[in-house]
């Protein structure tokens, strides 16, 4: 129900605009219910400190019941982080965007993850089998992630 | 699919549905762990992963129960704004009434056709002074009522709309167009019915009408008319007879034409008849029917030659009795072979003659004196087909007549004939008789002579004679017998 999902999307973003975002977390576009861009910056102490990079959430109709597909933009100048659950073509392997995804969570309970996802990493490596999912990952991240995640968890990075 | 409601003011956020993030719509509350959620919300997020989207512990559809009855009055009692505010109904009221109040007061709800004629939907505000197409309105003209989607045809055509004459080019209503005589108009003249080629404009008609010739003499064209009127009923009338009396005609034709067919060789379609031979024996009874139809065809005392009598009817029977009758008087009797009653009546006369005494030769032998064929043979005469059929029927009596005669001559002297034959012969029998007694007397003589000549042993000579096998029985078989002879 497109409207239902519409209306869930306008709420979270009057939220946004009304309350703002946390820290390190900015709204640069949402010009409509199928794709939005934030800015992601991890605060305090960490590899990534002073690094801004850009996230793009793509919705469908069945939002919130279906997660989004969210990733990382690396065009236009933009880079994605240098991180083992982020491929080099930007897509990411997190559990809350696959299999784990609850439709009580929100755009910015993603952006929270993700960050504390960054702001824990020990160490910045791609992930092992970086080449040969970016020569044959679709478009869509959804498609590809919960598989991908078996071959990280069997790799013992997950 | 529950409406979608704008809340006049902030709902507390306790209220909400953490998957749709508004106030709870027929909440639904998990048994297990206690969470609330819009029923529609779960419903579907549970089709999607089963299990509670808050702590993701497992949940299926049935460990669903209805919220606690205070908060679904809270939620019901939540104040809303009406669904149709963007089209202008500034209605606010209680989330659980709102459903009432589009149905049945909001003067923005989409409603049918309140006369129910067309399928129009209209807001209900506007349903009451909706035209639609069924409507009646009144015809701003006339008067009648018509249906608002035939206004403008009716406009067009209503009787009291203005129109322009053609001719005059006076403006007038469509009512007076037809009895309006314009003076301008092309007529023709009044005398048009009776030749008259004038037209010309209507003001000019009594002008023509003082010069036209056929106005001046219209009493004789009246008094014309009547009586061809007559006239034609008349002819009418005669022709009805004629086709009746050509019926007739066609009745007594085929009539006719059978009577001919019976007749045969006798139709004699010119009226001359030979009056000859036994004809003229006929019972003068008979003769006047005779004559008369003979006289009809003869048109008086001198009859014209046959031909002339037969062509004045030869348009009417153009059939077969030119070709059939003859009109010589001589008979002839190899024209009458051919007919179809020859069999019965066979012309030759020498070939009747020979039969009639093939017929009566045989009782008699050919020397008789007596058994000649009479001289009354002769007078059987063929049958005269030249004759009427009465005259034909009369001669064929007449032969019966003689044959009867001859019949019973015959039969007489053959009477006679037997009579003397008998007595002849019964002289011959006693004769006969006589020299069969003369032989066996003298029979009687030899035996007796024969008899004195072997006296002595007559006795054995019969005993052998008459009874030789019985002599020789007794000498072979018993000789005991021969024993006491010897």
């Amino acid at each position: 129900m497109a409207s239902i999902s519409s209306r869930r999307l306008a709420k979270e973003l009057s939220e946004v605009k009304s309350e703002g975002c946390p820290i390190g977390i900015n709204l640069i576009k949402a010009d409509d219910f199928e794709t939005w861009w934030f800015t992601i910056e991890v605060m305090g102490e960490s590899l990534y400190k002073s690094e801004v990079y850009t996230l793009q959430f793509r919705f469908d109709a069945q939002y919130p019941i279906s997660a989004p597909a969210v990733t990382f933009v690396v065009k236009d100048g933009r880079q994605s982080p240098i991180h083992p659950h982020v491929y080099s073509n930007g897509h990411i392997c997190a559990s809350i965007l696959g299999n784990e995804w609850s439709p009580v969570l929100s755009v910015i309970a993603v952006c929270l993850t993700l960050q504390s996802m960054l702001a824990s990493c020990k160490k910045k490596e791609l992930p092992v089998d970086n080449d040969r999912y970016v020569r044959t990952a679709p478009d869509n991240p959804k498609k590809v992630c919960a598989h991908q995640c078996r071959i990280l968890l069997a790799h013992n990075i997950c | 699919m529950s409406m979608l409601f704008n809340y006049v003011s902030e709902p507390n956020s306790n209220l909400l549905c953490c998957i749709c993030r508004m106030p709870f719509i027929e909440p639904a509350t998990t048994r297990s762990c206690a969470h609330t959620f819009c029923r529609t919300c779960i419903v579907q997020a549970l089709g999607h992963a089963p299990q509670c989207p808050v702590d993701r512990s497992p949940l299926s559809v049935d460990d669903l129960q209805p919220a606690n009855p205070i908060i679904r009055s809270l939620v019901d009692e939540l104040i809303v704004e009406c669904i149709h505010r963007p089209s202008g109904c500034p209605h606010t009221c209680q989330r659980q009434i709102l459903t009432t109040h589009v149905a049945d007061a909001c003067p923005y709800s989409p409603v049918s056709c309140p006369k129910g004629e067309c399928d129009q939907t209209l807001v209900r505000k506007d349903a009451q002074s909706h035209k639609c197409p069924h409507t009646l309105v009144p015809c701003d003209l006339c008067g009648a009522q018509i249906q608002f989607a035939d206004l403008q045809t009716h406009i067009s055509e209503c009787d009291n709309t203005t129109v322009t004459c053609e001719s005059c080019a006076a403006e007038l209503s469509r009512l007076d167009l037809a009895s309006h005589e314009c003076p301008a108009a092309l007529v023709p003249c009044t005398q048009a019915s009776n030749g008259c080629a004038w037209t010309g404009p209507r003001t000019a008609l009594s002008m023509h009408l003082i010069s036209c010739p056929y106005e001046a003499i219209h009493r004789f064209f009246a008094l014309n008319d009547s009586k061809f009127d007559t006239i034609a009923q008349d002819n009418l009338l005669l022709r009805h007879k004629v086709d009746t009396l050509q019926g007739i005609i066609q009745s007594m034709k085929h009539e006719l034409q059978s009577v001919k067919a019976a007749l045969g060789p006798w139709y004699r379609p010119d009226g001359v008849y030979a009056y000859t031979g036994p004809a003229s024996d006929l019972p003068p009874d008979l003769q006047p029917s005779n004559a008369s139809t003979s006289r009809r065809f003869s048109l008086g005392d001198a009859p014209p030659p046959p031909h002339a009598s037969h062509d004045m009817f030869a348009a009417y029977f153009p059939s077969e009795t030119t070709d059939t009758s003859s009109f010589e008087p001589a008979p002839r009797f190899d024209h009458a072979s051919q007919d179809m009653f020859a069999a019965y009546f066979p012309s030759e006369p020498t070939s009747l003659e020979t039969a009639a005494r093939r017929r009566t030769l045989p009782a008699f032998r050919p020397g008789e004196p007596f058994a000649g064929p009479p001289a009354q043979q002769h007078m059987v005469a063929p049958v005269n087909l030249s004759a009427t059929l009465e005259g034909a029927f009369a001669g064929v009596r007449d032969s019966v007549v003689a044959l009867a005669t001859a019949v019973d001559s015959l039969g007489r002297r053959a009477d006679i004939a037997l009579a003397n034959e008998t007595l002849r012969l019964n002289d011959e029998v006693m004769s006969l008789r006589v020299n069969v007694h003369g032989l066996r007397m003298q029979v009687h003589t030899i035996m007796m002579d024969r008899n004195a000549q072997v006296t002595g042993r007559s006795a054995e000579i019969a005993s052998d004679g008459a009874w030789p096998l019985h002599g020789r029985l007794y000498h072979t078989s018993a000789p005991g017998q021969s024993i006491t002879k010897l």
